[in-house]
């Protein structure tokens, strides 16, 4: 897999070349622009109501620029997106216009569902304010599948006020995490060190530990794991709860939800997600209650995948009209109506030095993120592996009902059915 | 000895009512605790010290999810679609029973098997299918079609409840009618619903009842406001990364009180529905 890392000087760089070029083809010529007409359908899985005032002002944004274009959007919940994504492909109803995540696009590829757009995204003037990393996690077989819109960088918040009351300093090593979350765990009063995922969705943290440490899983069809370096991985990070008692009694039932109303709570000192979830945090905890900061790194490497939000296209009909809905969620403009509703981050460079994002303390850390982070990897059938087997699996860990080798030993059982 | 008796008659009753007491607790508490939670503000339910009354009540939520969430479209899409299910399934469901009940032909035995086979299917696998159906036939996106989707699921349940109702009516009644010339059909409507009429009730309770509360069909087989249904537009409020619980506990208040009001109304002739016919089979 390409390892492509961004620095923060580069990140302003690009931004620099990106605004000249800005001023000169962000947007469609007014001619061009009144030529487009139709109606556009729009499938995408935001549901909360900050995603919805920023959806809602990239349409205006979109619709003022090209007013014979009508957007229609179905909002549908992630959990059942794929559902009906697939029954739109399959029954040959398909909407124009698609949200696509990097963890999808392959599945989606797979049952046809996308639009290959490699040539008008190389034909496209912003192309090159998103980085190889970013185009990457869109592509399948050298085919691009998606403009980019918002970046998840992983990334951990952590109480500031817990650390500085302890007299230590936020982690920057797994060992440092581990002595922090054993030093702040306090069951008595109610206080646990890490509020580790060990319910649904907690799969991918896991995925995240075991790359840190180095495991590579699958390569040109062929299963690479390494299971030595896959047991130290499920060791060390099943060790803070068999081992050191440091995360809540709860854990194997510990979803998102869980997780992050223990920190809102004063349950937990540091809890793991990205910068999506940014806006929740800061709703419910004042700036001296909480930081952000880059995750500890692992042995080999950083435990955070980067997920890109994308814009696709689903058929060919009205091409030019879905072509210029998506390419309009790669612009500053939504980016800047999207951070400021929801505190997404924005996929490409070209906010990197808007001081919205500059002068925000709590971004450095996903700058630092950004840096370091990879994309998930892409195999069919990853999905249904890592939900179905290696969480399930981890979770016998915990409750004792598995040794670490015998949890291993069935997650490379199930990567051999997976892949087949 | 008949103190004895009387002891044990005592223990007996305490035992009885204890146990119905914990049962009612069991099931009362997440209603009364989703109705408490909303008239919270979101402060005081994601909090640490736990609150089982509210300190600060608010009304705010259920001005969100009237305003917020098309909650009077939605509520509209659900009653005009779980109407339009009752009927269709409780007409053709009757004529169903009917002949099952007072006919012998051949296959009905094993069309009545097939009837309870069609329930053991697990629902979701009929969705891609019935997409497929819904689409070529113009339905998708209506509550008409989304009624007939529930009429696939619900009809055999529908058919199977009524003729255990048809069955304890004795056919001498429908004879006598017959004699003094009435037809079938006549002594159908004359006779044998309005007779059944508890039974025709409680299967419409519990129709009405799994039409309205249904999700996955109403969201697969739905694309906008217009003709989303309630359950769906309260999921769509649960956020990727956010969760109103004030205003979602709102939502599921107001979405019980047409089954609270429902269920007032008739329960008496549920109660002797239920009794009556249907579960004796």
């Amino acid at each position: 897999m390409l390892k492509n890392k961004i620095s923060r000087r580069q990140f302003l760089q690009l931004s620099a070349l990106a605004s000249a070029g800005l001023t000169i083809g962000s947007r469609l010529s007014p001619a061009l622009a009144q030529e487009l007409s139709g109606t556009i359908n729009y499938i995408h899985h935001f549901t909360s109501e900050s995603e919805f005032i920023g959806m809602e002002s990239v349409i205006a944004s979109f619709q003022a620029a090209n007013p014979g274009v009508e957007i229609v959007q179905e909002n549908i919940p992630n959990a059942d997106f794929m559902s009906k994504f697939t029954a739109f492909v399959i029954g040959d109803a398909r909407p124009d216009t698609t949200m696509v995540s990097s963890e999808r696009v392959t599945d989606m590829v797979a049952m046809d569902g996308l639009v290959d757009l490699t040539d008008l995204i190389n034909d496209w003037e912003l192309k090159d304010v998103s980085s190889d990393l970013v185009w990457e996690g869109v592509t399948v077989d050298g085919k691009i599948y998606g403009v980019p819109a918002f970046a998840f960088i992983p990334w951990m918040y952590y109480r500031k006020d817990w650390f500085e009351e302890a007299g230590i300093d936020p982690p920057e090593t797994l060992e440092d995490f581990t002595n922090a979350a054993i030093a702040l765990t306090d069951p008595e009063q109610g206080r646990y060190g890490f509020g580790l995922r060990g319910g649904d969705g907690g799969h991918g943290l896991i995925m995240e530990v075991m790359s840190s440490f180095g495991v590579n899983f699958v390569e040109d069809g062929e299963i690479v794991a390494d299971r030595d370096t896959m047991i130290e991985a499920i060791g060390w990070y099943s060790s803070l709860v068999t081992e050191h008692g440091a995360v809540p009694p709860s854990v194997t039932g510990d979803s998102y939800r869980q997780i992050m109303e223990g920190f809102k709570t004063g349950q937990t000192a540091m809890v793991w997600h990205h910068t999506g979830s940014l806006a929740e945090i800061s709703e419910a905890l004042d700036p001296d209650q909480f930081g952000t900061i880059a995750r500890p790194m692992g042995p080999m490497g950083y435990p955070g995948y980067i997920g890109f939000l994308y814009n696709g296209i689903m058929k060919n009909d009205n091409l030019d009209a879905s072509w210029a809905w998506i390419s309009h969620w790669g612009t500053p403009e939504p980016a800047i109506e999207f951070l400021d509703a929801t505190g997404y981050f924005p996929a490409n460079s070209l906010l990197s030095d808007d001081e919205r994002v500059t002068d925000n303390p709590l971004y450095g850390a996903a700058f630092d993120a950004l840096a370091a982070g990879e994309l998930e990897p892409q195999f069919v059938g990853a999905s249904g592996w890592t939900r179905n087997v290696v969480l399930p699996e981890f979770q016998k860990v915990l409750i004792g009902d598995a040794t670490v080798e015998e949890a291993v030993d069935a997650m490379l059982e199930g990567l051999e059915d997976a892949i087949e | 000895m008949i103190s004895n008796q009387k002891t044990v008659d005592r223990i007996v009753e305490v035992i009885r009512w204890t146990f119905l007491t914990f049962v009612l607790i069991f099931a009362l508490f997440p209603i009364i605790w989703t109705f408490l939670t909303s008239f919270k503000i979101e402060l005081d339910i994601v909090t640490s010290d736990l609150q089982y009354l509210p300190e600060r009540i608010t009304f705010d939520n259920y001005v969100a999810i009237w305003t917020r969430s098309g909650f009077p479209t939605l509520i509209q899409n659900s009653v005009a679609t779980t109407l339009m299910t009752l009927v269709i399934c409780l007409v053709l469901g009757s004529l169903a029973a009917y002949g099952f009940s007072r006919y012998q032909f051949r296959g009905r035995y094993s069309l009545l098997l097939f009837y309870l086979v069609l329930r053991m299917f697990p629902v979701v696998l009929m969705i891609i299918p019935l997409f497929i159906l819904m689409k070529n036939l113009g339905l998708l996106n209506s509550s008409f079609g989304l009624a007939l989707a529930y009429t696939t699921f619900l009809l055999p349940i529908c058919t199977w409840m009524m003729k255990g109702f048809f069955d304890a009516i004795p056919p001498e009644l429908e004879d006598a009618a017959r004699i003094d010339g009435c037809t079938r059909l006549g002594a159908l409507f004359r006779i044998i619903l309005p007779l059944a009429r508890s039974g025709l009730v409680a299967t419409g309770v519990f129709i009405g009842i799994a039409a309205w509360n249904d999700y996955l069909f109403a969201l697969m087989l739905t694309t906008g406001v217009d003709s989303r249904t309630w359950p769906v537009g309260l999921a769509l409020m649960v956020g990727e990364f956010q969760l109103p619980w004030g205003a979602l506990s709102a939502g599921g208040i107001i979405s019980i009180i047409p089954v609270m009001i429902l269920f007032g109304l008739v329960q008496q002739t549920l109660v002797r529905g239920i009794t009556a016919g249907a579960v004796k089979g």
